[in-house]
């Protein structure tokens, strides 16, 4: 938002940063080797609603493009499902075995939103990891470009201790968002 | 999305055209301020000062005069979660957000820039609004936040509130001291000559006031129009802010009179006013807000727009 902007009343919502998200590939190593944590088998997405209608229809074009995938490989199958959660947000969740390939598909999946003009819509990438009996995520924000650690602990509270040791051990893999107020909680998340 | 709504060439031009108007009364007032020598000085410190002040102090002011309360994610979860995911969208820092124990349905949000922002809702609003319609009416208020609307209105009415100050000053003087109290200045003689500068001063005054008093409203409702489009561009759901704007105007009515008053301190602020003007269209350029009919249309507008 420019000066000129906000003097004449105009909201321009960021540009979505698609290509930082990459930075997890090789993370997602030091995740597993210092932070002990093993990727849950699955990512999602999270963006604003759409309109009804258009929202079904991205949803063929992505199963569409994630079955080709699915051709070429088959060992490594992926199966993609839409979720909507309590706040009317959609959730489009990709499962498999492998992580690489999901980042892959996460990337498809964001860039086909971003193809089709929908990339103000986009807000997280979400990468669910399991940490012995309990679950941790790595949330993306799409328009900061950065990571942030959010470990929920039950009943909507969240360790804030384990997420700034989660932030320590990926500080030189990942950017991690600096502002922590920008670290938004995604209570019952879906993925 | 930014691509279907596009961008509003009519109120972008109405916007400038009611700040180039705007500016253009202020320099003429400023031009006979330094002719007629007269020292104003003095006034224009003091309002300076009353602004900054209350530039930086607006939003406790605001919030305290209505007795809101910061509230914390875990008081009102659902509340923080849409904010928190508005706040996603727009990339902005979460603000802070205050609940009014009030039932009249409304929503305000001040502070002078995003990262001293406050969002504060009432809980008639939290209960009469579905969550869809509540996302909107935040959407809006973060508009007014990522518009700079405090700064904004700050800057436009700094010389309305001079000219103000002037005329309600220079009257108080003419009445009990004769013309020239303000003029003169430290320990100097009442001159003739100063007397009747004072004089056309308080006329130019009170002509910048007027002029300038409808050219800030004008430019509110323009600030609405913009923030209603900004909730439009934010949850692409122009209908839900129609909802919600609906039920707000509907519950208005019904209002119990000392709510009434007890809103009535931020008018400009709310998302609705609380006394708003009647349908006529004079009525509509002295208020802050456009009419519910006017805004309600042009998110219809908006809302075809993305259908389409």
């Amino acid at each position: 938002m420019g000066f000129l902007d906000s003097l004449m009343g105009r909201t321009r919502l960021p540009k979505p940063n698609e290509d930082r998200v990459f930075a997890m590939s090789t993370a997602v190593l030091t995740l597993q080797t210092e932070g002990s944590l093993e990727p849950a088998g699955r990512v999602g997405v999270l963006f604003k609603a759409l309109p009804s209608g258009r929202f079904q229809q991205l949803t063929k074009d992505t199963a569409d493009m994630l079955e080709v995938q699915d051709q070429t490989a088959p060992a490594d199958a992926l199966r993609v499902k839409e979720v909507k959660d309590d706040l009317g947000f959609e959730w489009m969740v990709v499962e498999g075995p492998e992580f690489q390939s999901l980042l892959a598909a996460l990337h498809g999946v964001a860039e086909s939103l971003i193809a089709d003009g929908l990339g103000d819509c986009l807000l997280a990438a979400v990468f669910p990891f399991r940490q012995g009996e309990g679950k941790v995520y790595w949330i993306y924000g799409y328009k900061q470009g950065t990571f942030y650690p959010f470990v929920p602990s039950g009943n909507r509270r969240r360790d804030n201790g384990e997420e700034m040791r989660l932030a320590a051990i990926a500080k030189d893999d990942l950017p991690v968002e600096a502002d922590l107020s920008a670290w938004f909680p995604l209570w019952g998340v879906p993925v | 999305m930014q691509r279907k709504l596009g961008a509003d060439v009519g109120l972008t031009i109405r916007m400038f055209l009611a700040l180039f108007l705007l500016a253009v009364v202020y320099l003429a007032f400023i031009g006979v301020l330094l002719l007629v020598h007269v020292q104003i000085a003095l006034i224009v410190v003091v309002v300076a000062v009353l602004l900054i002040a209350q530039y930086f102090y607006s939003d406790r002011l605001v919030l305290s005069s209505l007795h809101a309360h910061r509230v914390l994610a875990e008081d009102q979860p659902e509340l923080f979660d849409i904010v928190g995911r508005l706040c996603q969208i727009t990339g902005m820092p979460m603000p802070a957000v205050a609940v009014i124990p009030s039932q009249v349905p409304n929503a305000l949000a001040t502070g002078r820039n995003p990262k001293h922002a406050v969002v504060a809702v009432t809980t008639g609003l939290l209960n009469q609004l579905n969550p869809k319609e509540l996302e909107a009416v935040l959407a809006h208020e973060l508009s007014h936040v990522i518009h700079k609307d405090v700064k904004v209105m700050a800057m436009a009415s700094f010389f309305a509130t001079v000219a103000a100050l002037i005329v309600q000053q220079g009257m108080w003087f003419g009445m009990f001291g004769g013309f020239g109290g303000m003029g003169g200045g430290l320990g100097r003689g009442r001159s003739r000559d100063e007397g009747e500068g004072m004089i056309l001063i308080i006329l130019v005054a009170a002509v910048v006031w007027a002029i300038s008093f409808v050219l800030i409203r004008t430019l509110s409702r323009y600030r609405e129009y913009a923030a209603d489009r900004g909730s439009a561009v934010i949850t692409q759901e122009p209908a839900q802010l129609a909802s919600a704007l609906q039920k707000i105007s509907g519950s208005m009515s019904r209002i119990p009179s000392r709510d009434l008053r007890q809103v009535q301190a931020a008018n400009a602020l709310m998302i609705f006013p609380a006394l708003h003007a009647g349908k006529g269209s004079l009525a509509e350029v002295f208020s802050t807000h456009p009419s519910l009919e006017h805004r309600l249309a042009r998110l219809r507008d908006l809302e075809a727009r993305l259908s389409r």
